[in-house]
C-alpha cells in the first residue's frame, strides 16, 4: 500500500504545486497576499465549464481560451484594483485582494447558484496501473502538464527580457524603477502571468474536482503554505513544497491520522513561519 | 356600604376577573410570524435550498387555505450562509427585526447548535426539520422542537436492514459480515458516524475499519486506500454533498468495490447520479429520511398523499429537480407545525399565539403512521425524557439508486421497489 500511497501523494503534490506556482509569482514580485488566489481558480474553473458547456468540446481544448481570458482578467486586476493602493498602508492592500476573493465568489454563487457542476474530459475517470499503483489518467495529465507550466515559467523568467525585469521588481522594485523598468507595467504582466497559470490549474483540475463557488478556498490556502514553505519568489523551491506537502498529507493520512491529515499542512506553515519564514529552499531572502 | 353597592361592587368585581381572565383578546395574533432560516448561500446552499422552498410551500399552501383558523402567516426568509456564527446572528435578526415566533430551520447540526440558544433566549421556538445530530439540543433548551430523526434513527434503519436483508442476500451470518463506518469530520456526518459504529459494535458486529477524514481534504485516496486494505462487505459512508462525489470517483479510479454501500446525504443527491449516470451509481443505498418523489404513497393517509403529490410536483416544477430527501424534511415538519400543532396552540382564533401555548401544543400531538407526508409519526418528547422536543416517532428509510432513480426500498411499508443485493463491482458496470 506504501507506494499507492506514495503515489497518490506525489500526484496531490503536483496538483498543490500548480495551484501554487501562480500565487507564487504574484506574491514573489508585486510582494501582495493575493486572497483571491482561490477564487480566481474557481473562477477559471466555471469558465472553462461554461465553454465547455457552449461549444460541447473537451476542458483541455478549452486551456487557451481559459489562460487567455485569466491572463487579461489579472491584467485588469492589477491596473484597476490593486495599482492604486500599492501606495497605501498595508491593509488596503490585503482588503483589497480579500474584497476581490468575496465578489468572485458571491458573484459567482449569484450568477451560477450554489450547484455542483461537472465536466467530463475524453479520458473520463479512467485509470492506468503500474505495479499494482493505480493513478487517474486525468492526474497524470494534470501532473505533466503542471511539470510543463512550472518549467516554462522558470525558463521565461530567467531567459527572457521580461523575465529579467520581473525577477529585478522582485528584488529591488526601487533600484528597477531607477534603472528605467515601468514597474506598475511588470506588476501588472506579472498578476496576468499568475492569473493564467491560475487558469491552467483550472482547465487541468476540472477534470478531477467538481465546481461550485467555493471550490477555490482549501485550494487557495494551501497555495499561500506552498509559497512560504517554498520561498518567495522562488519557482523551483515552490514546486517541490507543494509535492512535499502532498506526499506528507497523504503519508500522514495512511499512517497517523487520517482526520488530522489536513491540519499536519498547517502545523507545517506555523513552524515554518516560525523557524524560516524566507522558506526551507533558499538561505536568505529579502521580505519587503 | 350599603347591600346594594356591596353586590353591585361584587358584580364588577366577578365580570373585571372574567375579562382578565381572556386577556388575550386585547392582544390577539393577527399573525403567525415565522422565520424560514437555512443554509441558502455557501457549501451547504444545494440542500438548505431544498429544504427552505419544501417548508415555505407547504406554510404558503397554510395561507391559501385561509392560514391558521383565519390568521395569516407572515413568513420572513433569512440565510445562514451556511456558517453556524452567521445562523446565529441572522436569527436574532429575524427576532428583533421582524418579530418572529417561530423559526423554521436549520438544514445542519451546527447551525442549529448556535441557533438553538439563541430562540430560547428570546423565547421564540425553534422547529428544526433538517438537522439530525442528537447533541444540537444537549442543554435540554425548552422551545426547541424538531421533527425529523436524529442521527440514531439512521443507525437503526442501517441495522435492521442489514441484519434482516443484506446478511442473508449477502450469504453471511450477521456476525460474519466485515463492516466499515466511513464519514468525514462534519457535524452531521460525524453524528451519523458514531451512531451506526456505536450502534453496530453494541450489537456484536464485525467493525473492520472506521475512517474519519477531514470535510475538507483535497484527495480522498488514502481513505480508500485504507478501506480497500480491510476487504469490508458493507461500507457505511456519510458524507456532505462535494466529499459524495470524489469519494465515489476515488473509489472507481482506486478500483474499491464492497457488496453494499449504504450512504447519506450527498450519495442521495441529484448530482450524484447525474456526474456518475444510472449504471455509476446503480445498486448504491441512501439512508435517509424518504424521499418524497420516489416514496410509495399508499402508506399515507389519503389526504396527505393528495397532498404530498401536489407538493412533489409544485417543487419539480420550481427547482428543475425532484422532491427528494431535504425537501420532504422541509415539507414534513412545516406540515405539522401548521396542520396539528398550531391550530391547538390558537384554540379560538382571538387566542395570543405564546411560545408556551406552541410547546403545550406540542406535546400533545399525536400523530399516527401515514400521518405525515414523510410517512413516519409525530410524537415529542417531554421533559422527562433525557432530550425533550425530539420527535420519539421520526425514522429513516432505505433508499437504492435503482435505473436512475433513488427509490425507497426498506421498510416494506413504505417501499416503491424491492431492494437488489449484492452491488455490481466498477469491472461490471462497464
Amino acid at each position: 500500500m506504501f507506494a499507492s500511497v506514495l503515489v497518490s501523494g506525489l500526484v496531490l503534490g503536483g496538483i498543490y504545486s500548480l495551484v501554487g506556482a501562480g500565487l507564487n509569482l504574484i506574491f514573489g514580485v508585486i510582494k501582495i497576499i493575493n486572497f483571491a488566489q482561490g477564487a480566481l481558480l474557481m473562477f477559471g474553473a466555471y469558465f472553462s465549464y461554461w465553454i465547455v458547456t457552449w461549444l460541447g468540446i473537451d476542458p483541455y481544448l478549452t486551456l487557451p481560451i481559459v489562460v487567455a481570458g485569466m491572463g487579461l482578467l489579472g491584467y485588469l486586476i492589477q491596473t484597476t484594483l490593486i495599482n492604486p493602493v500599492l501606495k497605501q498602508e498595508r491593509t488596503s492592500q490585503l482588503l483589497i485582494t480579500f474584497g476581490i476573493s468575496l465578489l468572485i465568489q458571491n458573484g459567482a454563487l449569484a450568477l451560477w447558484g450554489p450547484d455542483i457542476r461537472f465536466v467530463k474530459s475524453f479520458v473520463g475517470y479512467n485509470t492506468f496501473e503500474f505495479l499494482g499503483i493505480r493513478i487517474g489518467v486525468s492526474a497524470a495529465i494534470a501532473i505533466l502538464g503542471a511539470s510543463i507550466i512550472i518549467f516554462l515559467l522558470f525558463v521565461f523568467l530567467n531567459k527572457s527580457k521580461m523575465g529579467t525585469a520581473i525577477r529585478a521588481v522582485s528584488q529591488q522594485s526601487d533600484s528597477a524603477l531607477l534603472a528605467g523598468i515601468d514597474v506598475k507595467r511588470v506588476y501588472a504582466i506579472a498578476f496576468a502571468i499568475g492569473s493564467a497559470m491560475v487558469g491552467v490549474a483550472s482547465v487541468l483540475m476540472i477534470p478531477i474536482y467538481d465546481i461550485y463557488p467555493l471550490m477555490g478556498e482549501q485550494f487557495g490556502v494551501i497555495a499561500f503554505i506552498v509559497v512560504v514553505l517554498g520561498g518567495l519568489g522562488n519557482v523551483q523551491g515552490a514546486a517541490i513544497a507543494g509535492v512535499f506537502l502532498g506526499v506528507t498529507q497523504n503519508i500522514f493520512a495512511v499512517y497517523v491520522s487520517n482526520q488530522l491529515s489536513v491540519a499536519i499542512l498547517f502545523l507545517i506553515f506555523l513552524i515554518t513561519l516560525l523557524f524560516r519564514p524566507q522558506g526551507i529552499f533558499i538561505r536568505k531572502m529579502r521580505v519587503s | 356600604m350599603n347591600k346594594k353597592l356591596t353586590s353591585g361592587l361584587a358584580v364588577l368585581a366577578v365580570f373585571g376577573l372574567a375579562i382578565s381572565a381572556v386577556p388575550q383578546a386585547s392582544a390577539a395574533t393577527k399573525s403567525i410570524k415565522i422565520g424560514l432560516l437555512f443554509p441558502t448561500t455557501g457549501p451547504m446552499a444545494l440542500l438548505g435550498t431544498d429544504q427552505s422552498v419544501g417548508a415555505e410551500m407547504v406554510l404558503k399552501w397554510a395561507n391559501s387555505k385561509g392560514g391558521i383558523k383565519g390568521i395569516p402567516i407572515e413568513i420572513f426568509k433569512a440565510d445562514s450562509k451556511s456558517s453556524p456564527a452567521e445562523g446565529a446572528t441572522a436569527a436574532q435578526r429575524l427576532i428583533d427585526q421582524n418579530g418572529v415566533q417561530i423559526i423554521i430551520g436549520s438544514y445542519s447540526s451546527g447551525i442549529a447548535a448556535a441557533i438553538a440558544p439563541v430562540a430560547q433566549r428570546n423565547d421564540v421556538i425553534l422547529w428544526e426539520v433538517g438537522a439530525v445530530s442528537p447533541t444540537v439540543n444537549s442543554q435540554r433548551y425548552s422551545n426547541f422542537l424538531r421533527t425529523v430523526g436524529v442521527s440514531a434513527t439512521y443507525a437503526a434503519a442501517d441495522y435492521d436492514f442489514t441484519v434482516n436483508f443484506l446478511a442473508k442476500k449477502l450469504g453471511k451470518s450477521v456476525k460474519e459480515l466485515r463492516i466499515a463506518v466511513a464519514n468525514n469530520d462534519g457535524a452531521f456526518a460525524s453524528s451519523v458516524g458514531d451512531a451506526v459504529n456505536k450502534l453496530f459494535r453494541a450489537k456484536g458486529l464485525n467493525i473492520v475499519a472506521k475512517e474519519v477524514y477531514p470535510v475538507t481534504s483535497t484527495d480522498l485516496t488514502p481513505t480508500i486506500l485504507k478501506l480497500k486494505a480491510a476487504s469490508p462487505d458493507i461500507l457505511f459512508l456519510t458524507p456532505d454533498a462535494a466529499d459524495a462525489l470524489l469519494f465515489w470517483q476515488t473509489a472507481q479510479q482506486q478500483n474499491f468495490n464492497v457488496d453494499a454501500l449504504i450512504g447519506s446525504s450527498g450519495i442521495g443527491g441529484a448530482g450524484f447520479v447525474a456526474k456518475f449516470g444510472a449504471a455509476g451509481v446503480e445498486g448504491v443505498y441512501d439512508v435517509e429520511a424518504p424521499a418524497l418523489a420516489t416514496m410509495n404513497p399508499e402508506g399515507l393517509t389519503p389526504e396527505v398523499a393528495a397532498l404530498t403529490k401536489e407538493w412533489v410536483k409544485a417543487f419539480a416544477a420550481a427547482e428543475g429537480h425532484p422532491c427528494a430527501v431535504h425537501c420532504g424534511d422541509g415539507i414534513g415538519g412545516a406540515y405539522t407545525l401548521v396542520t396539528d400543532v398550531l391550530p391547538r396552540a390558537l384554540v379560538f382564533k382571538n387566542t395570543t399565539l405564546t411560545s408556551k401555548g406552541i410547546i403545550a401544543s406540542a406535546m400533545r400531538t399525536n400523530i399516527k403512521e401515514g400521518g405525515t407526508p414523510q410517512g413516519f409519526g409525530v410524537k415529542f418528547s417531554n421533559t422527562s425524557k433525557a432530550t425533550p422536543g425530539e420527535n420519539e416517532r421520526a425514522r429513516s428509510v432505505i433508499m437504492q439508486w435503482q435505473s436512475g432513480s433513488l427509490k425507497v426500498v426498506w421498510p416494506a411499508g413504505l417501499a416503491s421497489s424491492t431492494p437488489v443485493a449484492p452491488m455490481k463491482t466498477w469491472a461490471d458496470r462497464k
